[in-house]
C-alpha cells in the first residue's frame, strides 16, 4: 500500500505540474489584446448581415425552429419583441466599438459575446449547422474572461495616463496567466483535429483517394439548388422501411469556382489536396507544442482557409483573424529582444 | 489566488467537455460539432437522392413544390431530413431517432407537412392543395432522376400522413 502510493504521487505531481505550466504559466497579454481588436473588430462588420438572418428568420414558421440547446435554455427567446429587438441592435453597435477599443473592456467584450453568440445560434435554429462562427462565439466568450483582455484598450491608456508611478505604467504589459491564450488555441486545434476524425470516421481512409473532394469541386452537390442526401451501398436492410433506400446523411453544398472545377479535372491533384487536407487537420494539434511548427501551422491554417474560400467559396474569415493574430504575436516575439514568455510545455 | 485558479481551472473544463463529448460521441448541438462537413465518402458509385414533394390541387392539376414554393429557407430540407424524416441508425451524427416507429414516423411527416402546406397555401392561393405525396428519388451521376419510390401521401384535409412504402414494397 505504502509503496503503490509512494509511485503514485511522483506521477500526480508531475501531472499536476504540466497542467500548471500549460495553462497557467505567464505570458503577455498582448496577443489577447490584439485579437479582441481584429477579431471584434471583423464581427462588427457581420452585424449588418446577422440582423438580416434575423429579420429573415422571423418569416419562417415557428414549426421550423430547432435551436440548440444553449439558445433554447440559456439565452434569450425569439422572437424578440420590436422594442428590445430595436435596444439589442443598439447595443450590439455600441458594444462594437467599446469592446474593440477597450472601454469596460471585459464587461463590453462580455454582453458582446453573449449577443453575438445569440445571433449566431438564430442562423443556426432552422436545419443547418454553421460550423464557422461555432467556433467563434466560443473564442468570443473565453476571450472576454482571459486575463490580459484588457490589453491595448482604451481602459489600459487611460490607466496609463493617469498612473503616477513608472512601477504602475510597467505593470500594464505585466505578463498574465496563458490559459486564455492557450484555451483559444485548443479550441482551434479541437475543430481542426475533429474535423479531420469525422472525414476518416465516416469516409475511411479511402477519403484520402480525392474522390469526394473532387465530387464537390466538380459542382454535383450543388445541381439546380438541389439538397442531396448519402447512404453506403450496404445500408442494412432493416433500416430501408421508410422508402426502400435508407438515407443515411445529408450532402453538403459547394460553390466552386472555374479554378476548383479544373482541379476536379485531375485525380492526383484531388487525392493530393484530399491527403494534404487530412495531414493539416490532423496535426494541427501540434502548434499547442510550440516552438518553429506553431507558426508554420498558423501560416498553414491561413493558406487553408484562403483556398477553401476561393476553391469553394466557403468563408471562415474569423478562424484566419484568429490564426492571423496568433501568428503576428509569434513573429513579434521572434523579433523581441527579450522573449516575455516561456516554453508551453 | 487559490481561487482565481480553481476558477480558472472549472472554466477551462466546462468548456472542453461539451467540445471533447461532440469529439467522441459524436454529435452536433450548436455551437458543438463533430465537424462532418463532407466527410462522408461520395464517389461515382455512392447512393444519393433528393426528395420531391407532389401536389395534387383542386382543380386537378399536379406540380412538383419546393421550399422556395413556400417562401422558405433552403436549410427547410436538411431540417426535414435531420429532425422530421430522420436518417437511418446508422446514419451516425445524423440519426436522431435510432428506435424510429411508423406511428412515430408518420406523426412527425403530418406536423411538418401542416407547416409546410399552410405557408405554401398562403404564397400560391387561390390555387388550393389537397394532397400531398412524398418522395425519395435516386438520383444518377448527373443528378438525373433514375429511380423514384413513393414514400406517403399526406392528406391536407385530415392533416395526416401516410407512410405507404412499407406496404407497397410488402
Amino acid at each position: 500500500m505504502e509503496e503503490r502510493s509512494s509511485l503514485n504521487i511522483p506521477l500526480q505531481r508531475q501531472a499536476l505540474h504540466a497542467w500548471h505550466t500549460f495553462w497557467h504559466s505567464p505570458i503577455s497579454p498582448i496577443p489577447l489584446g490584439l485579437l479582441r481588436i481584429l477579431l471584434v473588430g471583423y464581427l462588427g462588420t457581420t452585424l449588418p448581415h446577422r440582423f438580416l438572418v434575423y429579420h429573415w428568420s422571423l418569416e419562417i414558421p415557428k414549426a421550423f425552429y430547432a435551436p440548440g440547446m444553449v439558445l433554447e435554455r440559456f439565452l434569450w427567446p425569439f422572437p424578440l419583441t420590436e422594442g428590445s429587438f430595436l435596444f439589442f441592435s443598439a447595443l450590439m453597435h455600441i458594444l462594437v466599438f467599446m469592446a474593440g477599443a477597450g472601454l469596460f473592456t471585459r464587461l463590453s467584450m462580455t454582453l458582446f459575446s453573449v449577443g453575438y453568440w445569440y445571433l449566431a445560434a438564430i442562423d443556426s435554429a432552422w436545419g443547418w449547422h454553421d460550423h464557422g462562427p461555432s467556433l467563434v462565439v466560443q473564442v468570443l466568450v473565453v476571450l472576454s474572461l482571459s486575463p490580459g483582455v484588457n490589453c491595448l484598450s482604451l481602459d489600459q491608456l487611460l490607466k496609463h495616463l493617469r498612473a503616477r508611478s513608472q512601477s504602475t505604467r510597467a505593470s500594464l504589459f505585466q505578463p498574465v496567466p496563458r490559459w486564455g491564450f492557450q484555451l483559444i488555441l485548443v479550441l482551434l486545434s479541437l475543430f481542426y483535429f475533429t474535423s479531420g476524425f469525422s472525414k476518416l470516421r465516416y469516409g475511411g481512409l479511402e477519403w484520402m483517394n480525392g474522390k469526394t473532394l473532387q465530387f464537390y469541386l466538380e459542382g454535383k452537390s450543388n445541381s439546380r439548388h438541389m439538397q442531396q442526401y448519402g447512404s453506403s451501398p450496404e445500408v442494412p436492410e432493416g433500416e430501408k422501411w421508410k422508402d426502400g433506400f435508407g438515407l443515411q446523411y445529408y450532402i453538403y453544398g459547394a460553390n466552386p469556382s472555374p479554378l476548383a472545377k479544373r482541379i476536379a479535372e485531375s485525380p492526383l491533384a484531388c487525392s493530393m489536396f484530399a491527403i494534404g487536407t487530412i495531414i493539416f487537420e490532423l496535426g494541427f494539434i501540434i502548434v499547442l507544442f510550440g516552438g518553429t511548427l506553431r507558426p508554420l501551422l498558423l501560416f498553414g491554417g491561413l493558406v487553408f482557409h484562403a483556398s477553401v474560400y476561393f476553391l469553394m467559396h466557403i468563408s471562415f474569415m474569423p478562424w484566419m483573424v484568429i490564426e492571423f493574430s496568433y501568428l503576428a504575436w509569434e513573429f513579434f516575439r521572434h523579433f523581441q529582444d527579450k522573449p516575455v514568455t516561456k516554453p508551453c510545455l | 489566488m487559490q481561487k482565481m485558479l480553481r476558477l480558472s481551472n472549472a472554466f477551462l473544463v466546462a468548456v472542453l467537455i461539451p467540445n471533447l463529448w461532440a469529439v467522441i460521441s459524436p454529435y452536433e448541438n450548436w455551437p458543438f460539432t463533430c465537424a462532418p462537413m463532407f466527410a462522408h465518402y461520395v464517389d461515382e458509385s455512392t447512393p444519393r437522392y433528393r426528395f420531391a414533394f407532389q401536389v395534387q390541387f383542386e382543380d386537378g392539376s399536379r406540380d412538383e413544390v419546393g421550399y422556395y414554393s413556400a417562401g422558405l429557407n433552403w436549410s427547410l430540407m436538411r431540417y426535414f431530413f435531420k429532425w422530421v424524416y430522420g436518417a437511418t441508425p446508422s446514419g451516425g451524427v445524423f440519426a436522431l431517432y435510432p428506435s424510429d416507429t411508423q406511428e412515430n414516423f408518420e406523426n412527425r411527416l403530418s406536423t411538418f407537412f401542416s407547416a409546410f402546406v399552410s405557408a405554401l397555401s398562403e404564397r400560391i392561393a387561390p390555387k388550393k392543395p389537397i394532397k400531398l405525396t412524398l418522395h425519395a428519388i435516386r438520383l444518377d451521376r448527373e443528378n438525373n432522376d433514375s429511380d423514384s419510390h413513393k414514400v406517403g401521401v399526406f392528406d391536407i384535409e385530415s392533416g395526416r400522413f401516410h407512410l405507404t412504402w412499407k406496404n407497397e414494397a410488402a
